[in-house]
């Protein structure tokens, strides 16, 4: 029995709650680098690698090398199996505590784990990432004699994970079924992002107007999503499509606010019987992944030098944290690269990425509001119930997204270090740059494993009249509107540039 | 059953799932269903009005709580809460 009393409720039993705990306890391990010592430079991360260099002479270190130099030494495969051993450890104390069947849990998270590597791994190819463009005088497409490429940048490791994930789900259903114990989308993600909040915090210390620009405008993005959206689609599923009230309620915060936490909250508000959110819930993970897939690509084709735009409409438009922060992830790449491709110049990596993640988190943070809102509009005006039905103000906290605390703790942390103690942010930037790194890579890419596998396609057989109001609202009234309220306030916008 | 005299008025508790497209409300001393929660919610009044025990608890807000591991597991990592809500029975003949 899972119910929610006190505020603490769900503290050691809730994903949100565990990215929380995971990411505040690696940052907090890194920062013992400013005394000196290194706890987290273990993690492996590939090298940039060519397959006829590889095949000639293989060797381990061509493909894996430390996050810290003060682990130099170590053979390449105790830095993966160290990775491995540590992640897995630290994933299944979540697991147990959240009552996974943790045998069950090692087992298919072994599998995923390995999957995303190899993912990892051929996306560093060179033939596959390296762009051919000089910076800093050096141009490693030509110094190492690729004579082809495909110039995806780190967006190729990410779009090899989603499609490996996708063919699981899709054409192996019986692993899919075995590895659901241990996809995880959601909590990797928001994991993810708390590491994210570190880089926020050395963006905010690097460019501090423009990281704050970036979490206003997000804010503004909320009243786009809540006021302007949710009556527009609303009033689509209830005229057009004869949806009822609470179906309409629900599909319109899964379409226009944060997708299945926003049907599941709105649905939770106005009471509604589960099976509305579950295929409300269905419908936009589906939906969210043909986002993901599309759409990157496509900003990046049609505006290749609004960058910003690009990531906040985005973040107005994909729906789920984890889609949102994965298309995110994959826009900031293949932005980059086709801007070095043309340009010659190097955006700084992460900003596009915040720009998408801070419009979400700000709409996450009123979902509960907003379900309290509806709440109190559904008793007294709709079932017209005051005085025999009370909601409590502890509603808003339950449906409050728990992982965005540990963003903006690990946020605000470092900025206040680099503030108070500025001597000190070198050394903690040895650590700190492990974790907002290679090891926030390392969460994404198991987000984009994991959503494939969750996804199943076939699904969508048999929703008809949900899945056409899904199209339409997202294409005709989502997907414009966010990008022209993104364009207002981000045209001309682009990142800071690598420093030589 | 808790005692609450804050305002003059009992609490208790009542947990709430949806199982076989029914609610049901439950606790140690009894267990009702419904359709919609509009009959689970009258079957609750009813319950706590036809036995004396619970009606001499009256007035009472009777505090429901869902039972999210109810919900499919695969939901509960995008939001951990379904609903809470309180249903206030007041004593018959006004309160």
């Amino acid at each position: 029995m899972t119910t929610n009393r006190r505020w603490y409720s769900g503290m050691l039993s809730t994903e949100d709650w565990w990215a929380v705990w995971l990411g505040l306890f690696m940052f907090v391990v890194s920062l013992v680098s400013i005394w000196g010592l290194d706890l987290v430079g273990w993690m492996a991360r590939p090298r940039a690698w060519e397959w006829t260099n590889l095949l000639s002479e293989f060797g381990w270190a061509k493909i894996f090398r430390p996050a810290g130099s003060a682990y130099g030494e170590w053979h390449p495969l105790a830095l993966w199996l160290t990775t491995y051993v540590v992640f897995t450890g630290l994933l299944s104390v979540g697991a147990y505590f959240q009552g996974l069947d943790v045998k069950r849990f090692v087992s298919a998270f072994s599998v995923i784990f390995v999957v995303t590597w190899l993912c990892w791994l051929a996306g560093s190819e060179m033939h596959l990432a390296t762009i051919d463009a000089a910076v800093d005088g050096r141009n490693p497409y030509l110094q190492n004699g690729l004579s082809w490429g495909l110039q995806l940048g780190d967006g190729s490791a990410y779009l090899l994970a989603l499609a490996a994930g996708l063919v699981i789900g899709n054409f192996a259903k019986g692993l899919a079924g075995y590895l659901k114990e241990a996809a995880k989308p959601e909590w990797f993600i928001k994991t993810a992002i708390v590491f994210l909040g570190i880089k926020l915090g050395v963006m905010t210390v690097d460019a501090t107007s423009f990281a704050l620009e970036l979490i206003l405008t997000g804010a503004a993005a909320t009243f786009v999503a809540y006021l302007l959206f949710w009556p527009i689609v609303y009033t689509l599923a209830r005229r057009m499509f004869k949806l009822k009230r609470d179906a309409s309620a629900v599909l319109a915060s899964g379409i226009s606010i944060c997708g299945v936490s926003a049907a599941i909250a709105t649905a939770g508000a106005i009471r509604a019987k589960p099976i509305i959110p579950v295929t409300v819930s269905m419908l936009v993970v589906i939906f969210a992944m043909f986002e993901l897939v599309v759409l990157p690509g496509a900003y990046v084709a049609l505006a290749p030098d609004d960058p910003i735009v690009n990531g906040a409409a985005m973040g107005m438009t994909v729906k789920t944290d984890g889609a949102d922060a994965a298309a995110g992830a994959l826009l900031d790449e293949l932005m980059i690269g086709a801007h070095l491709q043309t340009t010659g110049e190097q955006w700084e990596e992460g900003w596009i990425l915040s720009a998408a993640l801070l419009t979400k988190i700000w709409i996450d943070v009123f979902i509960g509001i907003w379900a309290f809102v509806l709440a109190i509009i559904w008793v007294y005006k709709v079932e017209r119930r005051a005085g025999q039905v009370s909601i409590g103000p502890a509603e808003i906290w339950f449906r409050f997204p728990k992982f965005v605390i540990g963003y903006f703790v690990a946020w605000l942390s470092y900025v206040a270090l680099a503030t108070w103690f500025p001597g000190h942010i070198d050394a903690a930037e040895v650590g700190a740059n492990t974790v907002q790194s290679p090891m926030r890579h390392q969460m994404f890419m198991l987000t984009f494993v994991s959503m494939g596998v969750m996804t199943d396609f076939s699904k969508l057989k048999g929703m008809g009249r949900l899945a056409v109001l899904y199209a339409v609202a997202l294409v005709v009234v989502i997907a414009p509107i966010a990008y022209a309220i993104a364009y207002l306030f981000h045209r001309g916008l682009t990142p800071p540039l690598v420093a030589p | 059953m808790s005692d609450n005299a804050t305002a003059g008025r009992n609490e208790c508790e009542l947990v709430l799932s949806y199982e076989r497209e029914r609610w049901r409300a439950s606790c140690n001393d009894f267990t009702v269903t419904g359709d919609d929660l509009a009959e689970l919610e009258s079957s609750i009044e009813s319950v706590f009005r036809s036995r004396p025990a619970l009606s001499a608890q009256l007035p009472i807000r009777v505090q429901l709580r869902f039972d999210y591991a109810s919900l499919p597991r695969w939901l509960r990592q995008y939001q951990a809460h379904y609903f809470n809500y309180a249903l206030n029975i007041s004593r018959q003949g006004g309160d």
